[in-house]
């Protein structure tokens, strides 16, 4: 098997390798002693520099060298994809339909066929990067050109002790809490808040939720 | 029974009848309808908008044969939230066959006032919990879920509140209660937001945090990794590694999540749910794409230092339950941020309104 340029080994070594190259790297450096031993001296080489970023003077606020370098690299990529993605609009229309529909659907094949694979070749923190960016390219830009009324607000839930809503394209529907002792506010990471109380009047112990479900 | 009812008492005059909720139970649901009082129902007009504030008080009978220890009403208003739902859960109960209770909802909706006027808001059924944990309803909410793990927890309660009146007395009892109350005085109160997807805010450097985790000695699930991405007052997509590390199948667990901010504080800032298929000794990844905003902790903002994970409650793929035991609770981590549990709190407010004795006779029915 070829072996991988040395550039592939250090990303490789450094964990920037998206998937699918991740893979087939991994897969030839297991049964390869030389480039086994490659990898190892870069990520020696890795590890040393590490130290010497350590030895950096602080920045503020919690910043770290190696949270700004990761930043700057995502955001050249990210840079990257969305001015193709924003040239694809700019672009003016052809002034004729040449195309015929097979060569159409060949053309949209290769674009799916070339999207998946750029997809999976991107490391995920760039992939998720990516995929923020290019929602806001959507309402911000998109939304503007094509003159779109429905961009919808998003769903929040909220919860606090007097009560819980859900509020959705600046409407609400609130369950509040009635005279009652003491309140506990639950919320969970799917999307529903509730408070739970036991009620002055009747003693019971009642617990109101609100819940988003995208339809 | 079919019971689909409108207004029924008498209104301040300002909401119309037609603008009313909607009450559907099923054909077959071992619950009935006695009433429906919307007596101090309104609504006004804000700005644009029209504010709709619905006061019910129902009254139900359980026509079944058995006791019922727990009920969830859905209430969705489709031409408001469409997305939206909201539910009404009461646990703890002990009604017996034919006998009544009340339940309250105070519901306000906020919408156009051009928006259509047909009815807002549509009351069903969504589930019913006996004294044997079986169930009956559509089960849209995952109510059964809801209403078993509460009935679990009150029924640890009690045996465990009995044991202290069989082995202390009264006073003991007592000094329980006094704790109790105490503790639930204590706890701070939170504020919070759920967004679903990524942060409500970009200006703060975001940073990801690994979790720590409290493993408490019986949990049938082992928390192995976990981190999220914090910045400022905004804690979001918690990725977590579990392992089972019981002899059954688990299909559904949970973990609470602990937040502590730069001055020391912590408390309870929600919990990520996740439905799985979780062979013994398989590990599984978690993980939500959505965002807790905290506006503020009391009078400060609040700005998120670290967290710490714990593993709140499990279910088996067989159905049965696991959740921590009194001393699991007892840890002092747990007991700063842990509310007391649904019928704990109910027990204290007996004790706190009508004494000890009265508070006795209550564990004595069960």
């Amino acid at each position: 098997m070829r072996h991988p340029t040395e550039a592939q080994n250090a990303l490789f070594a450094g964990g920037d390798l998206g998937r699918w190259e991740r893979w087939r790297v991994a897969r030839h450096v297991s049964s390869c002693v030389d480039c086994e031993r490659q990898v190892q001296a870069l990520r020696q080489a890795g590890a040393q520099l590490r130290e010497l970023a350590a030895e950096m003077p602080e920045l503020p606020n919690g910043l770290s060298w190696n949270r700004l370098s990761q930043e700057m690299g995502g955001n050249i990529r990210v840079g990257l994809a969305a001015g193709e993605a924003i040239a694809l609009f700019d672009r003016p229309a052809p002034a004729r339909h040449w195309l015929r529909w097979n060569a159409l659907l060949v053309a949209l094949g290769a674009t799916a066929v070339f999207a998946i694979a750029f997809w999976t070749s991107l490391p995920p923190q760039q992939a998720e990067h990516l995929l923020a960016s290019l929602k806001r390219i959507r309402t911000e830009r998109i939304g503007t050109v094509i003159h779109s009324a429905a961009v919808p607000e998003e769903a929040v839930v909220e919860a606090s002790p007097a009560g819980i809503q859900v509020k959705e394209n600046g409407r609400t529907l609130s369950l509040m809490q009635p005279r009652s002792d003491g309140a506990t506010v639950s919320i969970s990471m799917q999307g529903s808040a509730g408070v739970r109380f036991v009620d002055a009047d009747t003693g019971q112990v009642t617990t109101n939720k609100v819940y988003y479900a995208e339809q | 029974m079919l019971a689909s009812v409108l207004a029924l008492a008498p209104l301040n005059g300002v909401v119309s009848a037609a603008a009313l909720p909607k009450i559907d139970f099923p054909t077959d649901s071992p619950v009935d309808l006695l009433s429906a009082d919307y007596g101090e129902s309104n609504e006004s007009a804000r700005g644009g908008a029209l504010l709709l504030d619905f006061h019910a008080a129902l009254s139900l009978r359980n026509s079944s044969q058995r006791k019922i220890r727990g009920i969830t009403l859905l209430v969705s208003a489709q031409d408001v939230t469409p997305g939206g739902k909201g539910s009404v859960t009461i646990t703890s109960l002990n009604v017996g066959p034919q006998e009544t209770f009340p339940v309250r909802i105070d519901l306000r909706l906020l919408r156009p006032l051009q928006a259509s006027s047909g009815v807002p808001v549509q009351i069903g059924l969504d589930g019913v919990l006996f004294d044997d944990l079986s169930f009956y309803g559509p089960d849209k909410l995952s109510s059964h879920r809801t209403m078993a793990l509460a009935e679990w927890e009150a029924r640890r309660d009690r045996r465990y509140f009995k044991s202290v009146l069989a082995a202390g007395g009264p006073e003991r009892l007592r000094q329980e209660m006094l704790e109790s109350l105490t503790h639930e005085a204590d706890r701070p109160s939170l504020d919070v937001q759920v967004v679903r997807g990524g942060r409500a805010t970009n200006y703060e450097p975001e940073k990801q945090v690994q979790f720590a985790f409290l493993r408490l000695p019986d949990s049938p699930v082992e928390p192995v990794d976990g981190m999220a991405r914090i910045a400022g007052n905004e804690a979001r997509a918690p990725r977590l590694e579990v392992k089972n590390r019981s002899e059954r199948s688990i299909r559904y667990l949970e973990v609470g999540w602990i937040l502590h901010d730069q001055t020391g504080r912590e408390f309870l800032a929600g919990s990520v749910p996740a439905e799985l298929n979780l062979a013994p000794g398989q590990q599984s990844r978690i993980f939500e794409n959505a965002t807790l905003k905290f506006p503020r902790l009391g009078a400060q903002p609040l700005a998120i230092e670290s967290m710490t994970g714990f593993v709140s409650s499990v279910e088996f793929s067989d159905g049965t339950l696991w959740i921590p035991t009194r001393g699991d609770l007892g840890s002092p981590q747990l007991q700063r941020v842990m509310a007391p549990s649904d019928e704990e709190q109910r027990l204290a407010q007996i004790y706190r309104k009508k004494g000890l004795n009265a508070l006795v006779a209550e564990l004595n029915k069960f």
